[in-house]
């Protein structure tokens, strides 16, 4: 069976292609022992399948502070104010389909690491009963839908039908079938490292569309990558052996420092008792220490 | 290939102000947003990274980037080089700076950084200020560390800078007189280890003389370079307290922000706007004291290629004056009751369009029969009104 086909079946449920897949594949494969292991794995309440949205470190110390994540829509920091909102991304909410494109806020399918730190250094993971299993997932990213090849392809409806789904119903299968794309015919059991990596990696990844605003109350954990860490010892070293670091450098270094102020800072509890206000770590990185997440 | 270049633009696909990070496309026609090739920046190093999707690019403005960036005719700003995309990234990360620490409360008003003769630095002024705002490359730059060096050099200026801080020393013994309060508590720390670094104990052994305040001090180890360095890096340089030209009290990461992300500031400059400056290279160059490097340090700082007439440097310039009129955490908030206010018509505008379409399916989908009916009833109300007219005429004709 030709694996492009079966990942791009139209009106074939998520798990119905992966089943159709199976089908084909004989007793000794592995991947339908994969698949049994990333299920468990994946819908485990505490090692389980995440949304994450990355935000860099200014904006992080607003969404603490006025306790609302914001996307930005129209209004400009700097500058005049554009006509209207971008047409892209009028023309992508409609072809997603959404009801009320200014209630949706996007973020990633994770199962440890940083999420995408193109968005920013600091990965927030939201708790699992923050994200309902009616909330839609894509793919990829949907701005794809704009990109060739699908751009030269019409029916966009079509497109988001057969690669969205849903969080609850989809997204296991979704996940085994892009991993079957890569790693169809590895003759071994696959690491929680590697499905890991191979759902986010670099500017790949499997996008979630959140219906309503989310607040700290709903963040499981703040995750930093240990590269961030290195850049402010290099600038510190450098600042050592002679070189006065720039003012850009100092803010940067002087910003962890009030993330790491703002996340230590207790909350009162329901009980009245003060509590930590979200817990944070740097993490390994994913399937080269002695823990992958 | 030359055509091309000449051609060719680069855009802001989408911007983090205030955190520094762009994605930035360089593009031949802007229309449909066709691109050549699409980077990302983002600070400490500003170094462009490549980028082989540029839909991770408009992606971003689906969370806390704003989508490109226009004019205030609604047109978007293009650049010849990447080079002033990143740099115009740079001010406004460093115009971040502003009001990120807070100054002291009033009751910690501490001594306005100022030179003993402030009739002296005049001359100096005179030589650098103008300079401040006319660096465009490395030989501008080099001629404005030297002119720092020349004029502040001889006019003692290391001399100011520790009055400065004696004057840090005595605000700490007036504060601990008045009994230490929280805030004064968690400043003093900081600062002490600052003073005792920088200007060791000479500075402040008559307050440790006194014995009301030994006990305390004594429970402060004297920080060494290495620690300094690291708390200057943290955020102290930024945090210490500088006083600003309407005799309020800021921070010297207030002053950094306006003087390296503003030209116009620059030109506008007085004693009061540069001395906090200068003063915050020295406090940097605390390991070798070189006031070349601060000069040099200064001279890295300052706008440099973006020119004060780009459209972007205007719409940056307007930027900089509402933050510094209102406060940057205030025109967030602004920009977040925008959004609330634009989300609002949004919505209202789609119930309208929803409640218009509902209506317009409605009478698409009523029965014939009841459509009819309705007719016929219209009909009958509108004989019924044209009878009763005209027996009211017959009625008048009678009577006549």
């Amino acid at each position: 069976m030709d694996q492009g086909t079966s990942y791009f079946q139209e009106d074939v449920s998520w798990p119905d292609r992966l089943q159709a897949l199976f089908e084909t594949e004989n007793e000794e494969s592995f991947a339908r022992a994969n698949f049994e292991s990333l299920q468990t794995t994946a819908q485990d309440e505490i090692t389980g399948v995440r949304m994450v949205v990355n935000i860099p470190a200014d904006a992080l110390l607003n969404f603490l502070r006025s306790k609302r994540y914001l996307n930005a829509y129209s209004r400009p920091v700097v500058g005049g104010k554009p006509r209207q909102p971008s047409p892209m991304r009028m023309q992508i909410d409609e072809w997603l389909g959404f009801d009320a494109p200014e209630a949706h806020y996007f973020g990633a399918v994770a199962m440890g690491g940083t999420g995408v730190r193109f968005y920013g250094e600091y990965c927030m993971v939201l708790r699992a009963e923050a994200v309902s299993p009616e909330t839609r997932v894509f793919d990829r990213n949907s701005y794809d839908l704009a990109r060739p090849p699908f751009a030269e392809i019409e029916d966009k409806q079509r497109i988001v039908r057969t690669l969205g789904g849903s969080w609850g119903e989809d997204l296991v299968s979704l996940v085994m079938m892009k991993l079957l794309a890569s790693m169809r015919d590895v003759p071994w059991l696959i690491t929680l490292g590697t499905i890991s990596d191979e759902i986010l990696h670099d500017e790949e990844f499997i996008e979630v569309h959140l219906r309503g605003e989310f607040s700290p109350d709903d963040i499981e954990e703040i995750r930093q990558a240990p590269e961030d860490e290195s850049v402010a010892l290099d600038i510190e070293h450098r600042y050592r052996a002679g070189a006065m670091p720039t003012t850009e450098e100092m803010l940067w270094r002087g910003r962890k420092m009030l993330v790491a102020s703002a996340i230590a800072e207790p909350v009162e509890g329901e009980d009245g008792t003060p509590k930590r206000r979200v817990r944070s770590r740097v993490v390994v990185t994913a399937g080269r220490g002695n823990r992958w997440r | 290939m030359e055509m091309t270049e000449s051609m060719s633009r680069w855009y802001i696909d989408a911007w983090c102000v205030f955190d520094g990070i762009v994605f930035a496309s360089e593009s031949e026609d802007r229309t449909n947003r066709p691109h050549v090739r699409t980077v990302f920046v983002t600070p400490p190093y500003w170094r462009p990274i490549a980028l082989a999707n540029p839909a991770t690019a408009l992606r971003a403005t689906r969370g806390p980037f704003q989508d490109r960036l226009f004019n205030g005719a609604g047109e978007e700003i293009p650049f010849e080089t990447l080079d002033e995309i990143i740099e115009l990234a740079r001010r406004a990360y460093v115009l971040g700076a502003y009001n990120t620490y807070e100054p002291p409360t009033n009751d910690m008003v501490m001594a306005v950084p100022m030179p003993p003769d402030r009739g002296a630095p005049s001359a100096a002024l005179a030589a650098v200020l103008p300079m401040l705002h006319t660096v465009v490359d490395a030989r501008h730059q080099e001629r404005l560390a030297n002119t720092i060096v020349e004029t502040w050099g001889v006019l003692g200026v290391r001399k100011a800078f520790q009055s400065w801080c004696n004057e840090y020393c005595r605000w700490v013994a007036v504060t601990l007189a008045a009994g230490t309060s929280k805030q004064a508590g968690k400043y003093l720390r900081e600062w002490l280890q600052a003073v005792f670094t920088m200007f060791g104990v000479e500075a402040v052994g008559k307050i440790m003389s006194d014995p009301r305040f030994a006990n305390r001090f004594l429970r402060i180890a004297p920080a060494d370079a290495r620690a300094l360095q690291q708390t200057l890096l943290d955020g102290l340089l930024m945090r210490l307290p500088a006083m600003r030209r309407d005799g309020s009290v800021g921070t010297l990461g207030d002053a950094l922000a306006l003087a390296f992300s503003s030209r116009l500031k620059l030109q506008s400059a007085t004693l009061e706007d540069f001395l906090p400056v200068l003063f915050a290279g020295l406090a940097l160059e605390i390991t070798t004291a070189e006031l070349r490097a601060v000069g040099e340090w200064i001279s890295e700082g300052v706008p440099r290629l973006v020119p004060a007439n780009h459209e972007a440097a205007v719409v940056l310039e307007a930027l900089v004056e509402r933050v510094a009129r209102v406060g940057r955490l205030q025109v967030m908030d602004e920009i977040t009751r925008w959004r609330d206010e634009d989300f609002a018509l949004v919505v209202a505008e789609r119930t309208e369009r929803q409640e218009v379409l509902a209506r317009e399916a409605a009478l698409r989908e009523e029965p014939e029969q009841e459509r009819r009916r309705a007719e016929e009833v219209r009909r009958r109300e509108a004989n019924r009104a044209a009878q009763v007219q005209q027996q009211k005429v017959m009625v008048r004709t009678r009577t006549r």
